[in-house]
């Protein structure tokens, strides 16, 4: 079957609406509180970033979202219409020289509350993983 | 979101009703630069009602602490949700602020 696939203008005020019709997706798999936290603000951040700074808030280009659920994982990614970035060089923000700066902790908190996180060869697609039976870590990783 | 002031003594005490994130932060914002305005030294922010904050929250948390230490004041935080409060555990944003379990040990200290 082909995986559910959506999208949403790039238009903020549609980020609450593509998390809430992802956790209600994930409802039948009974997940823990904590875990559909980590699931709905990995998925919103990644949202923010495609429509700030991939589609640079045109609302007219679309963030496409697709997730799947199998074999005791969910994959969720999220697609923007932007040149991408590049992803190996995202400054650490817990350092001394960016922990003040605004910017830096979404891509940051996703790599620490999912699982596997991974990007297109162009940067404009992020694909990520959350084991949710048997796997690995449970996010549970810091 | 809600934002709520009070004075209590010396202090001032935010109470945060709602999410602070992306779309709410600049709301937020605007409760803190009304404190900052009335020149408040001490203000302490319970996070109690609050059970999701983004990195756009957190950010401007920052924010408010560092305007808030560069008048010479002290931000607290009270109250954090245990969720809440490990966001503030994986970014190390707990060696930053101050961090306390109840609005009462805020004001106190």
């Amino acid at each position: 079957m082909k995986d559910p696939v959506f999208e949403i203008p790039s238009d903020p005020k549609y980020i609450r609406p593509a998390s809430a019709k992802l956790i209600r997706a994930l409802r039948k798999l009974k997940l823990g509180r904590e875990t559909l936290f980590d699931i709905r603000l990995c998925l919103e951040e990644a949202v923010i970033n495609a429509i700030k700074y991939g589609n640079k808030l045109d609302s007219r280009l679309p963030v496409v979202i697709s997730y799947a659920i199998s074999d005791g994982k969910i994959e969720i990614t999220v697609r923007d219409q932007g040149e991408g970035f590049d992803y190996k060089a995202t400054p650490d923000p817990r350092s001394d020289t960016n922990i003040l700066k605004h910017g830096g902790r979404g891509i940051f908190l996703i790599k620490n509350l999912m699982d596997e996180v991974g990007y297109n060869d162009s940067g404009n697609e992020i694909k990520m993983i959350k084991f949710i039976s048997g796997g690995k870590s449970h996010g549970s990783k810091r | 979101m809600v934002v709520k002031d009070k004075k209590v003594g010396d202090a001032v005490v935010l109470v945060v009703e709602g999410e602070i994130n992306f779309t709410s932060s600049p709301e937020f914002r605007k409760g803190f630069l009304k404190i900052l305005d009335s020149k408040a030294q001490k203000v302490v922010v319970n996070l109690a009602g609050v059970a999701y904050v983004d990195s756009s929250g957190l950010a401007t948390l920052v924010e408010a602490h560092q305007k808030i230490k560069n008048i010479g004041g002290r931000l607290k935080l009270a109250n954090l949700t245990p969720k809440v409060k490990s966001l503030f555990e994986i970014t190390k944003l707990e060696k930053l602020f101050e961090i306390y379990s109840t609005e009462e040990d805020a004001l106190k200290s």
